[in-house]
Parts: C-alpha cells; structure tokens; sequence
C-alpha cells in the first residue's frame, strides 16, 4: 500500500482518489470485515453499518442465519415468533440499511456480521486501503475521471473500459484464491448439485 | 506540508462540473445544487435504491382510504396481516368488492377488503423519494451507495450540454445521457442481487434456503 502522501498535493486530486477508491473496493469487494451488532431485547431491528457493501454472512453463536426474501419477511412481521427456538431458527432480512430478525430475541444478542465494506475516506497522510495491481487500477480509474471532466470523453471511455476489463480480472483472482467459500459471496451463483 | 482531507461529496461533484462544462456564469450554486438534486431524485426512483417500510392500520369502519407516506414513490409490496396483497384497478375500487386488494391515486392508498370490520394492519414496503440538496455539506442517503455518486455529474453535463445547444454539444450530452441511464441499470441491477443474495449457508457451503413464501406458516406452526 502505497503513501498517498506526494501523490497527493491538491483538494482536487484527493477527491478523485477517494471517489475512485471507493468505487474500486465496493467494485472488488476484496475489502471484507467482522463486526458484532447488537441486537436490544424485544427488537426485530438493528441498523447496518454504513460502510457495508454487501454482507456476506450473519451468524448467532456460530450458527448460520438465513436470509429472508421481501415478501417473507412482510409475511412475518405481525408475528414476533413467540415459542420459537430462537437457536433453532433465526431469519434475517435487510431493507434499506436496516437489518430484520425473526423471532424476535427475547434477550439482547450479539450477531457477528462478515461482510465487504467500501474503503474509508483518506487524507492526504493515508495509505491506499488497496494494493500491488488493484493500485494501478485505482490510478486508472482516477485518469478516467479526469480526463472526462477535461473534455476528454472519447479517452475516458476508453480508460473506463480499460478498467472494467481489470476490475473483472482482478475479480476473478480475488474469487480464484478464497476458493469455495467465496463462490457463496457472489450473488445469484448456485453449486451445482 | 499540510494534511488535506477531504471535502464532502457534493462539493467534489461540484469541483468536477466547475472544471469544464457548467460554467458560473451561466449557473450559480444554488442553480447547480438544484441541477444535483434533480439527479440524485431521478436516479433514486429510477433505480429503487431508497427502499422503507411502513405501516398502516386500517379500520374499515372509519375509512378505507389512506395517505401515502410522505416521500412515497413507488410501491413494491402490500400486505395485509402477513397476507399479499394484489393491486385492484381504479374501477374495481368503486364498484362491488370482490376480493382484497389495494388501489392507489394520487397520495393515496385504498383497501377494499371482503367482510371485514375488524382493524387490520397493512405493510407497505416501497421506495422513497429523497429530499432536495439544501447545502452543500448535505450527505447522501446511506442507502444510496456513494461510489455512484460519478452517475449524478453525467445527469447534470447531459442537461446543460443539451441546454446550450449545438451539434458538438449535443453529441457530447447524449454520451453523458448514455452513461447516466448505465450506471442507473448498474445501480438496479446491485439492489436485485442484494434483494436475492444469502440463500447460501455462508461457512459450510451448503445450500439452505429459507423454505418457499407458502411454508414459512408451517414453520411457524412447527
């Protein structure tokens, strides 16, 4: 991870890196994190933290919790699952930045949540939150930008696709090298049975 | 040398279209924090990103009509009593009451509900309207991810572009136009797999699905 540090020496250039980088890292999502939340006693609901990309997983005492679709969770609100084994069965859904449980926990619990996370906002003392190849592809990214808001349309598209190229590569080497578990993390793919 | 660090999103976006295509001349900063809002607004209902749940209770007794909330858009899902709820046309909602159902005009969402007098409650899960940019250390929603904020810029190069005219400029607005309504079905396209995500059992790789909308009341009954 490079220093931003002499890279950086305007306002300007420091905003494009930042939109950049947060674009790459939710584009990536190589930046994965854990983190407890907390959910009070008789509440269905917890707030997701505002960094979240997409979240991978939601355990309860290392079990497994199920996601939920819409129209399930809309199905079960009026019911809080009173005598329900809350270990036995403990669903999720997630609308906005919202996270919904159901049963509803009797007692306050803590969940740990996996999930991919944007990159934070840097300053000009920061390192980049990514590194080796995907830094190069964050200096794409950036020049892609600039160029666009240089009257320069032609060779930012062309930069843009450049960079999609890239991303998607990167990508694919990021899934090749976590192996199964990372197959779960990308949406709408199913193992075959 | 001093640390920089950086300035909130709108005032980047700013920066961007200062630097060669919407000149102060011509627009102001209020002119272009209202160009941004009419962006950020568009992009939000066209792309489903702000999605809320609400609740009504209805009391046929009393009425049978209801205001939408506030910041409404566009309805996804109702459901009455943890029942689906099918949207009736405005002719059925005046003539004889066949089934339950919900209709809506305007501001407003009506029930016709089969013989029924007791109160229910109904769940509207829909997709909001964001308010207009006041300043610019306004935030975005959480609920819309920053790393698209880049669509909101081409929103506004393509409306001032086609404003001033000519055929250059034109051109270039229907580029801008092109790569705003991509990163719109880029931005769909995230809500959906997010909305479909997490059939998955995340650590041991084996597929656990919450069993199909029609079991979930035996599982409740289990």
């Amino acid at each position: 991870m490079s220093p931003v540090t002499g890279l950086i020496v305007t306002q300007h250039e420091l905003d494009y890196m930042n939109a950049a980088q947060k674009r790459l890292t939710a584009e990536l999502r190589s930046l994965e994190t854990r983190s407890t939340i907390t959910v009070a006693a008789n509440s269905r609901t917890a707030k997701l933290p505002d960094d979240v990309v997409r979240l991978e997983g939601l355990f309860y005492q290392a079990k497994p919790l199920r996601r939920m679709t819409n129209q399930q969770l809309l199905q079960l609100l009026d019911d809080d699952g009173s005598g329900t084994s809350i270990t036995d069965l403990l669903m999720y859904a997630i609308v906005g930045r919202t996270l919904y449980l159901w049963p509803v926990p009797t007692a306050t619990i803590a969940l740990t949540a996996f999930y991919s996370r944007r990159a934070a906002d840097a300053n000009s003392g920061s390192t980049f939150e990514v590194s080796a190849e995907a830094e190069r592809v964050l200096e794409r990214l950036t020049a892609a930008y600039r160029l666009m808001d240089d009257g320069q349309p032609e060779l930012a598209q062309a930069e843009l696709a450049g960079y999609a190229q890239d991303v998607a590569r990167l990508r694919n080497r990021y899934t090749t090298q976590h192996g199964t578990n990372e197959s779960m993390r990308l949406p709408g793919r199913r193992r075959p049975r | 040398m001093s640390v920089i660090t950086p300035q909130p999103i709108l005032m980047h976006l700013r920066d961007r279209l200062r630097a060669n295509y919407v000149d102060s001349s011509l627009y102001d900063d209020g002119d272009l924090l209202s160009l941004l809002s009419d962006a950020y607004i568009e992009a939000c209902e066209r792309a489903a990103v702000l999605e809320q749940l609400a609740t009504i209770t209805v009391t046929p007794l009393t009425a049978t009509e209801y205001a939408l909330p506030a910041d409404h858009s566009q309805t996804q899902l109702v459901y009455l009593d943890g029942v689906a709820l099918d949207q009736a046309s405005l002719q059925a909602s005046i003539g004889p009451i066949t089934a339950d159902a919900y209709y809506e005009y305007a501001t407003t969402i009506g029930f016709t509900l089969v013989n029924t007098t007791d109160a229910r409650t109904a769940r509207l899960l829909y997709c909001a309207r964001p308010a207009a940019f006041a300043t610019w250390a306004d935030d975005l929603d959480p609920r819309f991810p920053i790393e698209f904020a880049d669509m909101l810029v081409h929103h506004v190069r393509w409306r001032v572009q086609m404003l001033s005219g000519g055929a250059e400029r034109i051109g270039q607005a229907l580029g801008d136009r092109d790569v705003f309504q991509t990163r719109v079905g880029e931005l769909r396209q995230q809500m959906v797999m997010l909305d479909q995500a997490g059939s998955w059992d995340f650590q041991s790789g084996r597929e656990d699905t919450v069993p199909a909308t029609n079991d979930l009341r035996m599982i409740r009954a289990r």
